[in-house]
């Protein structure tokens, strides 16, 4: 039989048991060591607290403190004693008692200045932890969506930009300079053509609208020594000329014109003549790099302007070293600098010109033009000592723009149409030479959806702009073949040999050339819709993806469809390859019959569709929120102009993404505010992304990251 | 037991508070241009709103965890909250505002996570805010009442008294 009994010290209070024997002993404490003496007997002995009845009762040591009910007056009484704490045996005591108590088992006391702030501290810590936890999760959420190697799918399909206007050559036909976006705006590049080096000798701003108006190229001076160009530098205007050397591209000189600059060209070897184009007063300014004597009243060192005309010209060229020729009012005008004279060579009416070339060797100009009422173009001649007569249609079958001289003006080249495909023609008076470059096969469909029966302006094969060579031997074209990026291509007429001298095929590790899958349906009133999808590089199967349809048709390989097809995105285009208008986004009901032609396609995931449009496209996006909200996962807006109404009643659920620049002058950032506030009330999530551009973003580091955040918006499922 | 009712529910709302109270001055310190644009009952920025909410509510989430004691104030304070709270919402939903995602700010910009999401945890906040300390104020003094009316006694048996 054991006795149970509590320590006498008030601070400890311990339940101890030791056996019977031990009754009447010393002992200690084994907690806190105080010397004890336990207890006789068992049993405690008091009598009831009742007045009137003072029961005596017996109960067990253990039932100290406790109430117990008197057997005689029913009352409850407590028992004298502490309550009953655990017991702690003897022998574990003794064994307790022996062992020593190590420094580290002590508890470290906090400093009394924290004690008042310990829950605070540990509350504030859980909250903190929370919220760590949560954003690590979100976070980590959204990086398990994301595929590998995003950042390198976006650096390499952007790293070979878009080649902005037609190459320029020297004299000597060793060097090419070429314009292409760079990221942070447009930048020039020379190309040695013996050893295909290139060196980017100058950056300019990209431009707010046009994409040719970021840098535009004057050549190489007669004798080689200079080269020319003008940049965007500060505002939206190119104005600012710059001068290098003609081997090495290093500036030598610059100056800001006093108008933008329209095009420019040399005159002599040291004269640069600069035609600028305002509405109110077009002008022809000089800038010499030293004097010229010869150019008379003009000859003076330094910008001279030389004349003011009354109507914007364009198309300048120097058909001799002292006069220079272009196009103003549908005419052809000669300036002769010595003498200030300007003639007037055609009188033609009624003609809309474009693109003037000169023949040296035939004193003949070369010209599109277009007569009023009428919808064909075509390529004249004219004769500069028999300018009194018409120009002489030539017989150039399909001829689309630019025509420019070929082997002395023995030949031409010209962007040829056949159907809606653009190709190169060279046409020269030797038969054998003759051919026509860039012309790819039709592409037939592989997937769902059938080929349209027309063909496409822009496909596999892609003409964008080219120039002859000085010499008049070469030709060297912007194009692209196989879907890729656009490229520049030299070829020799004369041995109908054709190399790539600006190569598009660098630096592709991870990401891949994706080609498009062109398709059409007939809709129920038997209209014929045409369209085009870029599927995710390796496709699987078996997996669903999202998908992006666009209201804008790329117009030839665009880094951003690419981007988002190599990351896991379908991108869709309600228009043939290559077809369609900046300034006519596809029609709704068209984007609706697509729709529901891509729900068909096993690889796409229903509840992921999004929308995307720029610009005016922006309507179109408005009215599909409109008419079919339950289409689309998300709505992504670029340089929006508009946006889709929301009232009380609406229930939006598609996410929106707008990204717009902050020098658009097209898009107002409060309309975009007070819409992404409108939309957060009605719980629809809104991510504004801005951009450093205008309407039009053109430079690579903010469409890279504009696109950037377009892919994670669709891949986190916002 | 009531006690540590009460404590855990205060300590819940005071980490709820600090979390909200976080996301509120994390929000404020955006560049989103909604923040400069008034709120619509109280007519001042969106910022300076989101800064004096997120104080306020760190101000009380400190008050909540510094003392174990005051139960009643801490549950009258919480409740004071809630409805001051839901009187806003209510005031925006009279004004034609259908939804309300405002309580975490632009937070949905910088987190993948929706502003549906969002408000049906805001909700469940609001509703756990309002529940508890309501519920608390007035089951607390019911519960001392019926506690010291029908303390449960031991049976006579207990403890083996002897006569």
């Amino acid at each position: 039989m054991e006795i149970k009994f509590n320590c006498s010290n008030p601070n400890c209070q311990g339940r101890i048991s030791v056996d019977e024997s031990m009754a009447g002993r010393s002992v200690s404490c084994p907690v806190c060591g105080t010397a004890l003496q336990v207890p006789t007997s068992p049993n405690i002995k008091f009598n009831c607290s009742s007045e009137g009845c003072g029961q005596h009762m017996v109960v067990d040591v253990s039932e100290a403190g406790r109430f117990v009910r008197c057997p005689a007056c029913g009352k409850m009484s407590q028992v004298p004693g502490a309550p009953p704490k655990p017991t702690i045996s003897e022998r574990a005591a003794q064994t307790l008692r022996e062992k020593p108590v190590s420094l580290a088992e002590k508890k470290r006391p906090l400093p009394p200045v924290l004690v008042p702030f310990k829950r605070l501290l540990f509350g504030w810590g859980v909250g903190a932890a929370l919220c760590i936890l949560a954003i690590g999760g979100l976070y980590f959420r959204s990086w398990a969506a994301l595929p590998p190697h995003l950042e390198a799918l976006l650096e390499e399909t952007y790293f070979h930009g878009e080649i902005l206007t037609a190459p320029a050559i020297n004299n000597e036909e060793t060097a090419l300079l070429y314009v292409r976006t760079v990221e942070t705006g447009a930048g020039v590049f020379l190309v040695n053509l013996a050893t295909l080096e290139r060196t980017q000798i100058a950056l300019g701003k990209a431009a707010d609208r046009a994409r040719s108006g970021s840098i535009k190229l004057f050549g190489w001076s007669p004798d080689d020594r200079y080269l020319a160009f003008s940049t965007i530098e500060d505002g939206n205007e190119n104005r600012h000329v710059v001068i290098c050397d003609g081997a090495i591209g290093k500036e030598i000189a610059s100056f800001k014109a006093s108008q933008p600059v329209e095009t420019g060209t040399w005159l002599t070897g040291d004269s640069l003549v600069v035609l600028g184009n305002s509405r109110n007063s077009p002008r022809l300014s000089l800038f010499n790099v030293e004097p010229d004597n010869h150019l008379g009243q003009f000859g003076k060192k330094g910008l001279v302007q030389l004349r003011q005309l009354d109507h914007p010209a364009s198309s300048l060229l120097a058909d001799s070293d002292h006069s220079i020729s272009f196009i103003e009012q549908g005419n052809i005008w000669r300036f002769d600098v010595p003498t200030d004279q300007l003639i007037q060579l055609t009188h033609l009416t009624n003609f809309t010109l474009e693109g003037l070339d000169y023949s040296a060797a035939q004193h003949a100009y070369l010209f599109g033009a277009v007569q009023a009422h009428s919808r064909d173009t075509m390529l004249y001649e004219c004769y500069i000592r028999a300018t009194d007569t018409p120009p002489v249609p030539l017989s150039c079958t399909n001829y689309e723009f630019k025509g420019q001289w070929l082997e002395d003006g023995m030949g031409v080249a010209y962007v040829g149409k056949e159907g809606n495909r653009n190709y190169l023609a060279v046409a020269t008076q030797e038969k054998e030479l003759c051919t026509n470059l860039f012309t790819a096969p039709k592409v037939l469909s592989t997937n769902w959806g059938r080929l349209t029966e027309n063909d496409f302006r822009e496909g596999r094969e892609v003409v964008r702009s080219f120039s002859v060579s000085p010499k008049m031997d070469k030709i060297y074209t912007v194009a692209s073949v196989n879907y890729e990026p656009l490229g520049i291509w030299e070829y020799d007429i004369a041995s109908h040999k054709q190399r790539n001298v600006v190569p598009v095929k660098e630096r592709l590790v991870f990401s891949q050339f994706i080609a498009p899958v062109e398709a059409s349906l007939t809709t129920s009133s038997g209209q014929k819709i045409d369209y085009y999808y870029l599927p995710p590089a390796r496709l699987d199967r078996n997996k669903k993806y999202p998908v992006m349809m666009d209201v804008f048709s790329d117009l030839g390989f665009q880094a951003s469809s690419q981007f988002l097809a190599n990351s896991g995105i379908m991108f869709v285009a309600v228009h043939p390859y290559g077809g369609g208008s900046p300034r006519q986004p596809t029609e709704a009901e068209d984007m609706a019959a697509v729709y529901n032609e891509v729900l068909k396609n096993p690889n796409v995931d229903p509840h992921r569709i999004y929308i995307s449009g720029e610009s005016a496209g922006t309507y179109t996006i408005a009215r599909l929120l409109e008419d079919h909200p339950d289409f689309w996962r998300g709505a992504i807006l670029l340089s929006p102009e508009t946006f889709h109404a929301m009232r009380a009643e609406t229930k939006m659920v598609p996410s929106i993404f707008i990204s717009i620049g902050t020098q658009d002058d097209s898009s107002d950032s409060q309309d975009v505010g007070k819409y992404a506030l409108e939309a957060c009330r009605h719980l629809t999530l809104t991510q504004i992304q801005y951009g450093n551009a205008g309407h039009v973003f053109f430079a690579i580091d903010e469409n890279k990251k504009r696109y950037m955040g377009i892919a994670k918006f669709i891949l986190e499922n916002r | 037991m009531n006690k540590k009712i009460q404590d855990g529910f205060i300590y819940s709302v005071a980490v709820i508070l600090f979390v909200t109270a976080a996301a509120k001055i994390f929000s404020a310190a955006g560049t989103a241009e909604v923040l400069s644009y008034p709120d619509p009952l109280v007519h001042l920025p969106n910022r300076q709103v989101f800064y004096m909410m997120g104080g306020m509510e760190l101000i009380i989430s400190a008050f909540l965890l510094m003392k174990t004691e005051g139960q009643r104030i801490k549950l009258a304070l919480i409740a004071w909250l809630a409805t001051v709270f839901l009187a806003y919402r209510a005031g925006l939903w009279w004004q034609g505002d259908p939804n309300l995602c405002d309580c975490l700010g632009n937070l949905n910009e910088k987190l993948p996570i929706s502003p549906r999401t969002t408000n049906c945890v805001m909700l469940a906040v609001l509703a756990w805010l309002l529940a508890g300390s309501y519920l608390l104020l007035i089951v607390e003094p019911l519960w001392s009442r019926l506690a010291s009316r029908a303390r449960p006694a031991p049976s006579p048996n207990d403890g083996g008294v002897k006569a």
